[in-house]
């Protein structure tokens, strides 16, 4: 388990990071998410090590984390990296005797993990003759050839595709279903959405939102009526708790509430008239709300 | 397997790898044999177009009306064309037919007239005419072929050098001789210094710059503390430097054994490696050598981009060049300035050795001068791997010193932090 406790970090005057605390248990996935800017780094950087943090600790499995743990860790940075004239299997190895592996217990393991990521190339071709898709894929093998138990994927998704993005979400998936913990950050809400059990945003180092992605959203309340009937967003603007109402390309009319009870009202009225094909109450997504968050002065 | 060798592998193995590191430490033989052999070329060429010129045909046109001094100069000598008048000789020299024409009517008094301003071939015309003049000459004077023939024999005279009264081992056995053999070694030695620290701080900060440029660096240190890899890196880039030595040991060490009967090679391994004075040059060498890794690794972990790499050891160059410098200096005086360099670490690698060479400094003081920079290059070692872990994460645009204040800032900061 990762526990981080009242963790703080500054620089100078720049609070990066200011009293995180956040439990990951073993088989759960945390995304981490926050505007450029908001310590996302700052507390992966905290987590490796990389910084000491001015106040509070970070745990793994009750023992203050320490270089030591370097070996369970598979990190995969922001900006990705491999060493271009070298070949898929040679880097392969070396990054996972880094972390502790034998060779002889890794190289069986390559033709595995790039069949499942479905790299298109040869182990012994130098990285720099792959696509740039597919370099990123080695690079995320590197992070989990080693079978690591803490994960930390800072932006995974950026710049994939949708079919390499799904490729790499069920890998996650399967790290969670091995009992691996795992903290990504994300800018694709989507993505987290889909993927995670947790969820903290960061603005300027503050935690400004935290818990399971559901009960986040459902603390916002169902404030997003999507309907289709006769109805136009006139007729709704005039009732109470409505804020306002819009029709999307599809003919699907959005109502945007203050109150969620006002959605009894249009309800009715949508109905007066007998059957209509859809009336979906929702809480606001995650996108509206980082986007209420980002937007909103700090708390 | 310990993580800072494998990070010291990993260096090793990536560079041997490429063509351009056995480049570099066959370079320097190519270059050898290049102009050895350009030299060797160019002075056979020299020759034989020398040869060429002097072997042109060196007709000469002899002018007579003596039929038998025709007939014994075509007998003396198939380079002479006998014709009857000075018109026809002009005719024939105008015709490039001849090199040469003389008018052998007044024996005693012949001149050469040639077109041919070449002082090879004016010689080798001259060594002929003046063959057939001494031979014309002695037979008016009424003497034998036999006698002629004696007196041709060429002189059994010797020379002798007043100077060269010493044998070789005599001359190498001379302290003045010996003293200038050393001043040798050691100038080759801070030669070949100069260009080994060279053109290793480029790669050491090549070598670094790219991994920080291509964003390597991120993984490398969240798999092994940046000190552990700030050692690999040096231990990687010193096995380098062995193979790179040991090649050229390997090749004098052939040499030595090839001609290990010859005196000047006994020489160089009784007098000159076996000695005190040759482990202070291999000694000062090598701390130069770690010195140029570590700090090419500390300026290096400052770059930003992969091209930053040769703008970040500007300053490692300069010193370099300030070392390689004072010791040209040092050659010609033994003033304070560069008895003050021979003591500060890393400059006296370069100087001190060539002091040592010329014996203004013993083998004592040059000691203390080593033991000053060994202890420096641990304590430039054991705070640039700190400097080290503090630059491989940050990326700025700023110049180099603003780099490294603002990474000893951040050090202070990270220390000040419980």
């Amino acid at each position: 388990m990762l526990e981080f406790k009242n963790v703080t970090k500054t620089f100078g005057d720049v609070t990066a990071v200011q009293d995180l605390s956040f439990k990951i248990e073993e088989g759960q996935i945390m995304g981490l998410i926050g505007q450029n800017g908001a310590g996302k780094t700052t507390t992966f950087r905290l987590l490796l090590k990389f910084l000491r943090a001015n106040e509070g600790q970070i745990f793994w499995n009750g023992q203050e984390i320490s270089a030591d743990d370097y070996n369970i860790i598979g990190y995969l940075p922001e900006e990705r990296g491999l060493y271009p004239k070298l070949s898929i299997r040679d880097q392969l190895i070396f990054f996972a005797e880094l972390k502790g592996k034998k060779r002889k217990d890794i190289e069986p393991k390559i033709d595995y993990w790039m069949e499942k990521f479905q790299v298109k190339g040869n182990k012994k071709d130098k990285l720099k003759k792959l696509s740039k898709g597919n370099q990123q894929k080695v690079q995320l093998i590197a992070t989990l050839l080693h079978d690591p138990k803490l994960v930390i994927l800072d932006e995974p998704f950026s710049g994939l595709d949708p079919v390499n993005a799904g490729i790499l979400q069920d890998g996650i998936l399967e790290l969670k279903k091995q009992g691996a913990c795992v903290i990504f950050s994300s800018h694709n809400m989507n993505n987290v959405e889909q993927i995670c059990d947790h969820l903290i945003m960061l603005k300027s180092g503050q935690t400004v939102l935290k818990g399971k992605v559901s009960e986040i959203r459902r603390s916002f309340g169902r404030t997003r009526i999507f309907l289709e009937s006769d109805l136009t967003p006139q007729d709704v603007s005039n009732i109470e708790g409505v804020k306002n109402a819009f029709v999307h390309e599809d003919g699907v009319l959005e109502v945007v509430l203050t109150d969620e009870k006002a959605g009894k009202a249009i309800f009715d009225l949508a109905t007066k008239q007998g059957y209509i094909p859809m009336f979906n109450q929702q809480p606001p997504t995650l996108e509206e709300i980082f986007r209420m968050k980002a937007g909103a002065p700090n708390e | 397997m310990n993580k800072t060798w494998i990070i010291a592998r990993n260096v090793f193995m990536k560079n041997a790898k490429t063509i351009s590191f056995w480049v570099m430490i066959i370079l320097p033989v190519f270059g050898f044999l290049l102009t050895f052999g350009i030299g060797y070329l160019a002075a056979g060429s020299s020759a034989a177009s020398s040869d060429s010129k002097t072997n042109e045909s060196t007709a000469i046109a002899v002018v007579s009306t003596n039929e038998q001094t025709k007939e014994t100069l075509r007998t003396l000598n198939q380079n002479f064309q006998p014709v009857n008048d000075i018109g026809e000789a002009k005719t024939e020299l105008k015709d490039k037919k001849v090199q040469a024409y003389v008018d052998f009517e007044q024996v005693n008094n012949l001149t050469i007239v040639t077109d041919n301003a070449n002082n090879e071939v004016q010689q080798k015309l001259s060594g002929i005419v003046t063959q057939a003049q001494s031979y014309l000459t002695a037979k008016q004077a009424g003497i034998s072929d036999q006698q002629l023939a004696t007196l041709s024999q060429p002189s059994a005279v010797q020379f002798k050098d007043v100077n060269d009264t010493q044998t070789l081992e005599q001359a190498l056995s001379n302290p003045e001789t010996k003293k200038s053999i050393y001043n040798g070694v050691s100038m080759g030695a801070v030669f070949v210094l100069f260009f080994i620290v060279l053109a290793f701080a480029n790669i050491v900060a090549q070598e670094i710059g790219s991994e920080k440029g291509t964003r390597i660096m991120e993984v490398l240190v969240s798999s092994a503390p940046a000190k552990n890899h700030f050692y690999g890196k040096i231990i990687g880039v010193l096995m380098m430097v062995a193979v790179y030595i040991g090649f050229y040991g390997i090749l004098a060490a052939v040499g030595l054994t090839y001609f290990k009967d010859n005196e000047i090679s006994n020489f160089i391994i009784n007098q000159v490696i076996m000695t005190p004075f040759f482990m202070f040059v291999v000694l000062f060498m090598l701390v130069a050598v770690i010195y140029t890794i570590v700090l090419a690794a500390i300026l290096g972990s400052m770059s930003s981009k992969t091209e930053d790499g040769p703008k970040m050891v500007a300053p490692l160059t300069y010193l370099i060049l300030l070392g390689y410098f004072g010791a040209l200096f040092s050659m010609n005086a033994n003033n304070i300035l560069t008895q003050i360099l021979s003591y500060i670490p890393f400059i006296s690698s370069f100087i001190a050795p060539a002091k040592i060479g010329l014996g203004f400094m013993n083998g004592g003081v040059g000691l203390g001068s080593l033991l000053i920079s060994i202890v420096f290059l641990g304590l430039i070692t054991y705070f640039g791997a700190k400097l080290y872990a503090s630059n491989v994460l940050m990326y700025s645009d700023q110049s180099v010193w603003k780099r490294l204040a603002h990474s000893i800032k951040f050090i202070r900061r990270e220390n000040q932090v419980k």
